[in-house]
């Protein structure tokens, strides 16, 4: 069973799930540029139906902190 | 945005299917802002067209001026089909400098040119939205702002310059951010990426973009079918009476009013109009009589089906009478069993329904009148309306003569000739659209035309037809190529309007005394049978052509004919044959 934050990582990224873990981050994740972060940040609103502001997608600098800021926003990740 | 979603992940689909072989169409993009989220958008869009594996490249961020100067090396110097330019002011000049954007207006303008004559396929050009402000200004209430200038005058350039220019077409980037609205912006993303706008405008971007590949290679639609009570007009004329149904300036006799001039634009651009409706037939049409507030009047609709039979059936008529396809028609109705019906029984019609929202009804009928999107609209297609109402008056003089007395009543005349510039539009649009009466069935655009007739090895006859009645137009196109002694038959179509009047005999006869005097042996002929055109598939043995082993077509599946010139073929003794263009009248 895969985990539905890692799905979008893997998608948005385009690598395999298996490719990325908690600490994957822009610096050892080739594919994750800006452009990526752009639509990371498309894709969580899209999914979960929030809002998020410039600081808090500044701080998602790896899968296990953008888990943190979207449970803080009360989404189930 | 559901349908944006469904979209993107077409697109994410097919790149993971990661399908082999070549593409079979290739976009470039350069853009003065960050493109790279119109690419799934415009993939996803080109595969909802048909296409299997389309392939979108992107020049990377500002490389808009490079691009024109070397189209290809940008794009990893592979062909492209078609080349994007989008691009705001505000990135290319200082907006309030009004000599700072007339220089970079300048420097774009110099680079476009140098793209047209240097790539060889489409072009599509943004035009630029109006900037937006930034910064706090005072406003001065007296004068408009400096920028808004500087836009006008860049946009006014771009449109005098390249407006008329066949490959050469428009994206209006304003037109999608304000038809959007406060849904266009996102300052987040654009202070943290420098990317200004939000999926909704990239999405709608892919659309346009696709909609002008649509409207190159395929098909557009032909007529629009309408239902009567509540899509015409509201209310039931049959319950409500003649003065109670609800059209004209109040609610919601203003939505139906509004549906209507829309409509009668497109019947304007060439559009068929029809009427299909379960109604007594003096109910429907007396409110097209006599309710002024009427926009449609029974003149502007050229088929009704005004009846108590399935939906469906009145399509197949439709389509009879019309001569086109079930797939050409576009069927408007607000009940959805009407809908279905017909999206059961009369396969290919294209089914919308009015919107429960009323208010949504002309956005629905802006969608609509995207299916019969044309790149250019010809005199001929304006002409086509009319025309068909004298079709009709022929129809009627038929119904009392013998085939040759009302052939030789007709007073035909055959125009075949080689075209000049200005019927290159029509020629390609002829050979784009033509499923019937069309032996080989190449589409080509525009611009693969006009390389086709500069090219000395090849002939093209274009064949115009009149008589009494009227006028056809342009409706018939061959095209030769000279292989030695033999010559070979590259496309041959005519439109079925001026089928049964022997004019496709009269055009062999004619190209057969051509060729003979180029001293040419004998004329080479392939038929490739499709869905569509059974029509023609005795046409080389009608005309005296012998069958032959060879395969000399570089499609499949062409059956070859040939026969020796100057052929067997005569003009028939009713038709009057001119070798020349036609007069305009």
């Amino acid at each position: 069973m895969t985990d539905k934050l890692i799905e979008i990582f893997a998608d948005e990224l385009m690598v395999e799930p298996s490719e990325l873990n908690e600490d994957s981050n822009p610096d050892n994740t080739e594919s994750w540029d800006s452009l990526a972060s752009m639509r990371l940040v498309a894709a969580f609103e899209e999914t979960f139906d929030i809002h998020l502001s410039t600081a808090e997608i500044l701080k998602m600098r790896s899968i296990s902190i953008a888990r943190t800021v979207l449970k803080e926003k009360g989404v189930d990740v | 945005m559901g349908d944006l979603k469904l979209i993107k992940k077409r697109w994410r689909d097919h790149l993971r299917g990661g399908s082999d072989g070549p593409n079979d169409f290739s976009i470039g993009l350069a853009g003065s802002f960050t493109l790279d989220p119109v690419i799934p958008y415009l993939g996803g869009q080109l595969l909802g067209l048909g296409f299997d594996r389309p392939e979108v490249r992107n020049a990377g961020y500002n490389q808009i001026i490079q691009t024109c100067l070397s189209p290809n090396s940008g794009f990893g110097d592979q062909p492209l089909d078609l080349i994007a330019l989008i691009w705001r002011l505000e990135d290319l000049a200082d907006i309030q400098n009004i000599d700072s954007v007339i220089a970079a207006i300048e420097l774009l303008e110099e680079a476009l040119e140098r793209l047209c004559s240097e790539f060889n396929g489409a072009i599509i050009l943004s035009l630029p939205p109006r900037p937006s402000v930034q910064h706090s200004v005072i406003v001065k209430f007296s004068q408009p702002r400096d920028d808004l200038k500087a836009w006008h005058h860049a946009c006014m350039l771009l449109m005098e310059k390249f407006a008329d220019r066949s490959r050469v077409h428009f994206v209006d980037l304003e037109d999608i951010v304000s038809g959007l609205g406060n849904a266009a912006h996102d300052s987040r993303k654009y202070f943290l990426y420098r990317q200004p706008y939000t999926e909704d405008v990239y999405g709608a971007l892919g659309e346009s973009i696709a909609r002008i590949v649509r409207a190159r290679k395929h098909e557009p639609k032909k007529c629009l079918v309408l239902d009567c009570d509540n899509t015409l007009w509201g209310g039931i004329v049959g319950e409500d009476g003649v003065g109670g149904v609800q059209i004209g300036d109040d609610y919601p006799g203003s939505v139906f009013k509004t549906v209507q001039r829309q409509v009668r634009e497109l019947k304007e651009s060439g559009v068929f109009i029809a009427v299909s409706s379960k109604n007594n037939e003096e109910d429907a049409f007396a409110v097209f009589e006599r309710r002024p507030e009427m926009v449609l009047r029974k003149e502007d609709i050229i088929v009704s089906k005004i009846d108590w039979r399935p939906k469906s059936e009145n399509m197949k008529e439709i389509a009879v009478e019309l001569n086109i396809g079930l797939d050409a028609l576009v069927f408007v109705d607000d009940n959805p069993f009407e809908i279905e019906e017909v999206k059961a029984n009369a396969p290919g019609v294209e089914c919308i329904q009015v919107p429960e929202e009323l208010a949504d009804y002309p956005a629905a009928m802006v969608a609509a009148g995207k299916l019969f999107d044309r790149l250019v609209i010809t005199d001929d297609d304006r002409k086509r309306v009319v025309r068909m109402r004298s079709e009709k008056d022929r129809k009627d003089v038929a119904q009392k003569l013998t085939p040759e007395e009302f052939l030789a009543q007709l007073e035909l005349r055959v125009y075949v000739y080689q075209p000049e510039a200005e019927d290159l539009a029509r020629v390609a649009q002829l050979i784009n659209k033509t499923n019937q009466f069309n032996v080989l069935t190449r589409r080509h655009t525009l611009e693969e035309v006009t390389e086709f007739v500069q090219n000395e090895k090849n002939l093209l006859f274009c064949m115009a037809v009149a008589d009494k009645f009227g006028e056809y137009g342009l409706v018939g196109v061959v095209m030769l190529s000279d292989n030695g002694e033999e010559w070979r038959i590259e496309n041959f179509l005519m439109s079925c309007r001026v089928l049964g009047r022997g004019v496709e005999t009269t055009l062999f006869a004619h190209i057969g005394d051509f060729l003979s005097s180029l001293g040419a042996s004998h004329l080479r002929g392939g038929y490739a049978s499709t869905p569509k055109n059974k029509l023609v598939a005795d046409l080389y043995e009608r005309h005296g052509f012998v069958r032959s082993s060879d395969s000399t077509y570089e499609q499949t599946g062409v059956e070859e004919w040939i026969s020796p010139l100057p052929g067997k073929s005569r003009i028939p003794d009713y038709v009057e044959l001119h070798s020349s263009r036609p007069q305009l009248t």
